[in-house]
């Protein structure tokens, strides 16, 4: 549409009234006031009086008129330079159309004619639509009718015959309609007995694990060609290594064994982090929901469990020097071994 | 309840003859590029769509609408189908509207590939 044609207040009011949501309402009532706008242009177009000089102008006056009456009415340039060369445009459809033979035998345009040219082809039946009042009210008795017309028409003249003849063939390309789609009878018949949001391991977890598989399995062979991992020399017993480390995962545990007595440190912590912690957690948190920001005590428990062992390995890790004294990384380097 | 049902009817051919065109046409012919399409294995011929569109250009005709058909298979089709819907998409504003009305998410608002 060049133009907004407003909205139809009546067409609004009474399908309002109907119970129509208002949307819905809104948008007809659009479509109508659009189509009396329509009819109102083509019927300018085609030398009604109107303006009383619309006969003979060509589409560059049109366009000029136009332009100049709606810049005198105080429309910006834009708008109105953008209306005036629509207008041209449909006075020169128009003027096409009126050219063109026997308009009157077009079998039809759908709905309401659009811009130029309706006044031959859909007249009697006129515009159509609820929207403007004056709709094509054909009884489902007439409409059979003209079926049944058409129908016995085409089996006369077999299958390649129209209605209106061959001549018409290409009638109503104002108004070529997309076959949309042919429902089929199955369509209609369709049961869903699956459950929706059910996806089966093959191949929606599977390729994904497999895709991981290949990730990591890279990852290793990158990181192992790339880092060196040399053995360090013969084991003598004599000289034993200052300090001693246990491995990287246990350097939590050895840390706290600098604070407390091993039997604390080593049995009754890890006993009841450990497995009495496990054991402890359905019955602590009994909380069935999947959300996140429902389970806050299970995950500020977690958040507290994982922030302590991570620092306890940091420091044992990172700053445990000789003897595991405290030291600082940055002034006694660090004494880190894998 | 649907328009069809009070005998409202557009004035439209009677004998559609169907040609096969394909997305560039259809690019060339109307400006927007997105369009109506329907799957046709979900509808369950309601008229819902039909009777929401505000410029009355979506339709649920009777198979027997469609006189003649280029190829033999979609000759066939038509003649078995239970419905055939036909779209105006020179009036067709794609307002969308009949796609949300759709109750079983048969009409989709979409591009063509050309
Ligand atoms: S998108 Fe809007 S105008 Fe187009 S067929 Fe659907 S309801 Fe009608
Ligand atoms: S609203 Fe959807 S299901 Fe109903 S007739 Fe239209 S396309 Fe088919």
């Amino acid at each position: 549409m060049a133009d907004d044609p407003g909205i139809d207040q009546e067409t609004f009011d009474k399908l309002v009234a109907e119970g129509q949501p208002e949307r819905v309402a809104r948008a007809k009532a659009k479509a109508a006031a659009a189509r009396k706008a329509r009819a109102a242009d083509a019927s300018a177009g085609n030398g009604g009086g109107s303006t009383g000089d619309g006969g003979g102008e060509t589409p560059e006056q049109v366009q000029e008129r136009v332009f100049n009456e709606l810049v005198e009415e105080g429309q910006p340039e834009r708008v109105a330079r953008a209306k005036a060369k629509a207008a041209a445009a449909r006075a020169k459809r128009a003027a096409e159309s009126e050219s063109k033979p026997e308009p009157a035998k077009q079998p039809a345009g759908a709905g309401a004619g659009a811009g130029a040219a309706p006044a031959a082809a859909t007249t009697g039946n006129g515009a159509n639509g609820a929207g403007n009042g004056a709709g094509v009210a054909l009884t489902p008795e007439q409409r059979q009718q003209r079926v049944a017309a058409a129908l016995a028409a085409r089996t006369e003249g077999g299958p390649h015959e129209r209605t209106g003849g061959p001549e018409t063939k290409y009638a109503g390309q104002e108004h070529t309609h997309r076959l949309l789609a042919m429902v089929p009878p199955t369509g209609i018949q369709q049961i869903r007995g699956k459950q929706d949001d059910k996806a089966y391991t093959w191949p929606h977890l599977l390729t994904a694990e497999f895709v991981c598989l290949m990730a990591v399995t890279a990852f290793l062979f990158v990181f192992s060609a790339l880092a060196p991992a040399p053995l360090r020399e013969l084991a003598n017993p004599n000289v034993t290594p200052n300090p001693s480390k246990a491995p990287w995962y246990f350097l939590g545990l050895q840390e706290m064994l600098r604070y407390w007595h091993p039997m604390i440190a080593g049995v009754t912590i890890p006993l009841i982090f450990g497995p009495l912690g496990l054991i402890a957690i359905p019955y602590l948190d009994r909380n069935p929901s999947m959300r996140p920001e429902r389970r806050k005590f299970a995950y500020m428990l977690f958040t507290m469990f994982l922030v302590a062992s991570a620092s306890l390995t940091i420091s044992g890790s990172f700053f445990r020097g000789p003897g595991f004294n405290w030291t600082w990384p940055w002034t006694d380097g660090i004494w880190f071994t894998l | 309840m649907g328009l069809t049902d009070k005998g409202l009817h557009p004035t439209i051919f009677d004998d559609y003859r169907i040609e096969t065109v394909d997305a560039g046409w259809l690019q060339e012919r109307v400006k927007p590029k997105r369009h109506i399409g329907l799957t046709a294995e979900l509808c369950i011929l309601c008229r819902a769509c039909e009777d929401v569109c505000p410029w009355e250009c979506i339709w649920m005709l009777a198979p027997n609408i469609v006189a003649d058909a280029e190829s033999d298979e979609v000759m066939t089709l038509a003649n078995t189908a239970s419905a055939v819907f036909v779209i105006d998409d020179n009036e067709c504003t794609r307002c969308a509207i009949c796609v949300e009305r759709c109750p079983s998410d048969a009409l989709w608002l979409g591009r063509t590939s050309a």
